[in-house]
């Protein structure tokens, strides 16, 4: 979820009045974002990531002016009409773009800081770090109009990419400069780069990655802005246009519209939704006025029946009268909602895991055994030295430590031991778990150390186990990677083998500092596989 | 002499006849007589006062673990986790180091910075040499060497003054050992038998000396706890969910959750769920009709590609919405579900995360729900776990409800924590699985009540496998 910072007084002019702390704090709630800093610079989280308009002061600013009602209803923009033209010659890495010009912007310092700022986030969150979208911004003003947007060999073109000092190509700026090799994999595997070029054959835009330092630096002092949104999923590229260029317009800036193989961008039109009243009231449990709230929320009311709304040209975020429903109960604040207790009658119960747990845990505990919870990641190395294995491992573990699921509790349970041996013995311990085999078991195991500790004292506390829950385990001789050979027992109920019981190797013992005999056992919960 | 001898207490007995003409250290006594120790220091109080042993007690410095410090005697310290990170890597962005190595990053930057073994540039931290071991590595485990004063500024160990106290016998002690008394020190089958106990006298315990602590069976306090908020669930009329393998599709995982494929929410996205290497990397979604209806709706809602690669992407479930997605195959209705599941997230292990955890989540399904009903839900749980009806609500964004939100609540302590998010299911999301009522969801996190409760301040503990931290968690009786 972004993040984003701003000077207070920026954000207050553009509201249009000063709130304090706590009024901001309430006004953000509604807005699905949170006050983490305040002071001449404040900091504000927004949650929502489909909600670009709200990631600038100008944004932010706006849906706050129009909360508090400083402003009413949907804000409308004038697109004048222009003779900017794009011609899109779809580059294969990239085939869509769309465009803007804004004139006349006052951007100042704060301006450039907010402009910067809501481009790079657009671009990483709402444009899945620019493989979606890209967003290039350009000095209008010395642009040779028509714009081609092409694509092109990664030698046959040279600029000097924003903030270096030297001429590259397309190639050399993918080696050379830090956003290049950052942005290199997005066009891994094409043979021609897309690039913008402008009458006069020169770089403009080398999208997704850098702009041309001479077309495309942006000062404080930049009154006429050229805006590009390149990508492949049109929708929401046309959101993340308009959400720049009325971001702009919020600072003086008069909007342009540019001609894209003849469709016309930005359009800036409110969109209709019919939405019925009934199903608002009714799925909100809303008894309040309906009109006021939406106003407040940034809706046009048409006529109220039928229900017909207009929104801004910057949410791309309302598909459904769901969407307008939290819309109209955040404006009127969930706070002033009042909550109703849910009088659905219903029988709770547990499931079945849920109470054959609970009762193998009860009945452990009364055979004075102290319950342990490991975690079921593993380290498959713990496993390799005990003559283990696990099943299933992970692709992208972070440390080997944690990089498989366990496929038996037993070897945790000897770390366990092997970690306190500075405590008294006996030593009694067991674990209710989850193990992949691959398949998931829930198993329970045991093991105590201690001088008395044997094959014998083990079984014993299984058969308790068996005899209270009615499981007549059959106890076969077998082997076990982890128990000494003769006194290693399989264990069966009826023709099913559901664990081993045993004493543990030495060899073992001596590898986690363990200087007790250790015993114990493991057996699926049965009923329990899945 | 003889009333010295008949007033001592079976401490002080077993005490006196294990002393020798050569000093011996109160441990030493304690293991070989069995008694506790605070006991035996009771017992040479008394026998010292009585002129029957002597003490003596000499006191010393010496280096010892700060609680912070205990820890890393097992765990690598902070510099070199960092620095085997940037082994592996070469470079990383602050950001991500910020992310794997939470609150350890700053110490671990100061270290290696110091040492020139890192720099920063642009952000990234940047190795310029390697040390295979840091003298003061090997002195946080010996408490022994070079650098344990450079652990100390750091906190990680101090010096402690221990006091040593050593007892002999006197001689005046020895004539009265050497005392018989007709007094019954043991009472036994044998003496119970035969009546021998008649006519006699007991020798006298000292009964306000404390005894060895004995550990019996006890519980997980903190799966006592989850077992405990499972009651409250259940006094609500919750059913609770039928478990499932945490390895699952992606499909299950998110799609079906109506979350489009590399959605922006980077905690549901690739980049934050564990994928699944062995035994197979991929698995067919058995529920066809669902998948197909799901695959349909986000094409016509989301407007993007599909890839069924994605979809069949075998993962470790990221987060317990995925277990309602699940119990929607075949829903009551009306119905309450709720689960206490385990979740897995890649991240790097501090003392605020964890590379698996527990969320508490659940569904309502009922034609006369609204959303206030949410709220009122919300509220109950924050009556039941949190002690407060006091609440606030905000805004909230999760890809698959609408409306959302997230609910806050005055802890006494704390004061305002986030409780948990929740929301209606968007109707889009619930159109694959055939359900047209209103459907509430809803997530709360868990460690944070537990840890609060109970004193817990590193995440990690929650899973500790030291049974002598375990026993210090008082029993979980109540939420």
């Amino acid at each position: 979820m972004p993040t984003i910072r701003m000077r207070r007084d920026d954000l207050f002019r553009i509201v249009g009045r000063e709130l304090s702390r706590e009024e901001l704090e309430d006004v953000l709630f509604m807005l699905k974002s949170e006050l983490e800093e305040w002071g001449e610079e404040i900091e504000v989280s927004v949650d929502d990531s489909e909600r670009p308009d709200l990631w600038s002061a100008e944004g932010l600013g706006r849906a706050i002016r129009l909360h508090l009602g400083i402003q009413r209803g949907a804000p409308t923009y004038e697109v004048h009409p222009s003779s900017y033209e794009v011609i899109n010659e779809k580059p294969s890495a990239r085939p869509l773009i769309v465009a803007a010009v804004v004139k006349g912007v006052k951007l100042g310092e704060e301006g450039l800081e907010q402009l910067i700022q809501l481009q790079e986030k657009v671009m990483l969150t709402y444009g899945r770090n620019r493989k979606r979208i890209a967003i290039g911004t350009s000095r209008a003003d010395l642009i040779a109009f028509p714009i081609r947007y092409t694509e092109v060999d990664p030698e046959s073109h040279s600029f000097i990419p924003l903030h270096e000092g030297e001429e590259m190509t397309l190639e050399e700026v993918l080696r050379k400069t830090e956003k290049g090799r950052a942005y290199a994999h997005l066009l891994e595997g094409y043979r021609k780069y897309p690039v913008l070029l402008d009458a006069k054959d020169r770089v403009v835009t080398f999208p997704p990655v850098i702009n041309s330092n001479d077309l495309g630096r942006i000062d404080e002092n930049t009154r006429d802005i050229f805006i590009d949104v390149t990508g492949n999923h049109l929708p929401s590229m046309v959101t993340a246009l308009n959400v720049m260029v009325t971001a702009l317009a919020e600072r003086g800036g008069e909007i342009y519209e540019v001609r894209v193989n003849g469709e016309k961008y930005p359009d800036l039109s409110p969109r209709e939704i019919v939405v019925d009243e009934k199903y608002l009231r009714k799925l909100g449990g809303y008894e309040g006025d309906i009109v006021d709230p939406l106003e407040r929320a940034g809706y046009t009311v048409l006529s109220e029946r039928p229900l017909r709304l207009l929104y801004p040209a910057y949410r791309g975020d309302i598909r459904h009268p769901r969407d307008v429903l939290e819309d109209l109960l955040s404006a009127a604040n969930y706070n002033s909602l009042e909550p109703l207790t849910p009088e659905v009658y219903t029988r709770g119960a547990l499931n079945e895991e849920t109470l054959l747990s609970d009762a193998v845990r009860d009945l452990l505990v009364g055979a004075s055994a102290e319950e342990v919870q490991t975690f079921t990641l593993t380290d498959p190395e713990l496993f390799r030295v005990l003559g283990m294995d696990v099943k299933v491992t992970l692709s992208n573990p972070v440390s080997r430590t944690y990089s498989a699921l366990r496929s038996s509790l037993l070897p945790h349970l000897l770390r366990v031991l092997s970690k306190n041996v500075m405590l008294h013995y006996p030593q009694r311990i067991f674990e209710i778990g989850e193990v992949y085999t691959p398949e998931r078991e829930l198993r329970v195991a045991y093991v105590e150390a201690g001088k008395e500790a044997s094959y014998t004292t083990a079984r014993q506390v299984l058969e308790f186990l068996g005899r209270k829950m009615g499981w007549n385990f059959i106890f076969k001789e077998g082997e076990h990677p982890l128990f000494i050979e003769g006194r290693t027992a399989k264990v069966y109920l009826g023709e099913e083998e559901i664990g081993v019981v045993g004493e543990v190797k030495p060899e073992h013992l001596e590898r986690f500092n363990l200087i007790m005999p250790v015993a114990g056992f493991e057996v699926r919960l049965p009923s329990s596989r899945r | 002499m003889e009333e010295v001898a008949r007033k001592l207490s079976s401490v002080e007995v077993k005490v006196l006849e294990i002393l020798g003409e050569e000093f011996r250290r109160v441990e030493e006594i304690a293991r070989d007589t069995g008694l506790d120790e605070a006991a035996v220091r009771r017992a040479l109080e008394y026998l010292s006062s009585k002129g029957l042993a002597e003490v003596n007690k000499e006191s010393y410095t010496h280096w010892d673990w700060t609680d912070q410090g205990r820890f890393y005697v097992g765990n690598p310290l902070p510099e070199r986790r960092l620095l085997e990170l940037l082994k592996e890597k070469g470079e990383v962005p602050l950001e991500e180091a910020k992310g794997l190595l939470g609150d350890e990053l700053a110490p671990a930057l100061g270290v290696l910075k110091k040492e020139k073994l890192v720099k920063i540039e642009k952000g990234r931290i940047v190795l310029l040499g390697y040390v295979e071991k840091f003298p003061w590595e090997e002195a946080i485990r010996t408490l022994e060497g070079e650098g344990l004063d450079f652990l100390q500024r750091r906190g990680l160990v101090r010096r402690k003054r221990t006091t040593v106290t050593r007892a002999r016998i006197t001689p005046l002690g020895k004539k009265v050992r050497g005392i018989k008394v007709d007094l019954i020190e043991r009472l036994t089958p044998e003496i119970l038998r035969t009546g021998a106990w008649k006519g006699k006298e007991f020798r006298h315990y000292d009964v306000e000396s404390p005894v060895p602590p004995k550990h019996f069976g006890s519980k997980h306090p903190y799966v006592e706890f989850l077992r405990k908020v499972k009651e409250v669930l259940l006094s609500m009329g919750f059913k609770e969910m039928e478990p499932a393998p945490v390895v699952m599709t992606h499909f299950w995982n998110l799609e079906a959750l109506f979350v489009p494929q590399n959605h922006p929410a980077a905690d549901l996205g690739a980049a934050d769920t564990y994928l699944v290497e062995e035994p197979q990397k991929y698995m067919e979604v058995e529920e066809r009709e669902i998948y197909e209806g799901v695959k349909e709706v986000h094409g016509r809602v989301w407007n993007y590609r599909w890839d069924d690669e994605v979809a069949r992407r075998l993962v470790l479930r990221s987060h317990c919405t995925a277990l309602s997605a699940l119990t929607l195959r075949r829903p009551e209705i009306p119905g309450k579900y709720f689960t206490i599941c385990r979740v897995y997230r890649p991240e790097q292990v501090d003392a605020k995360h964890l590379p698996e955890f527990n969320q508490l989540d659940g569904i309502v399904l009922d034609p006369s729900l609204n959303f206030r009903h949410l709220l009122g839900l919300l509220k109950e749980f924050a009556e039941a776990f949190v002690g407060t009806g006091n609440v606030k609500f905000k805004a909230g964004y999760f890809p698959f409800t609408e409306p959302s939100v997230e609910m806050f609540a005055k802890h006494p302590s704390l004061g305002w924590i986030e409780i948990g998010g929740a929301g209606m299911f968007r109707e889009e999301l619930l159109e694959p699985f055939g359900i047209d009522v209103p459907v509430i969801a809803w997530g709360l996190g868990l460690e944070r009540f537990f840890m609060t409760r109970y004193g817990i301040h590193d995440i990690r503990e929650l899973f500790t496998e030291d049974l002598g931290r375990l026993r210090e968690i008082p029993k979980v009786w109540r939420l």
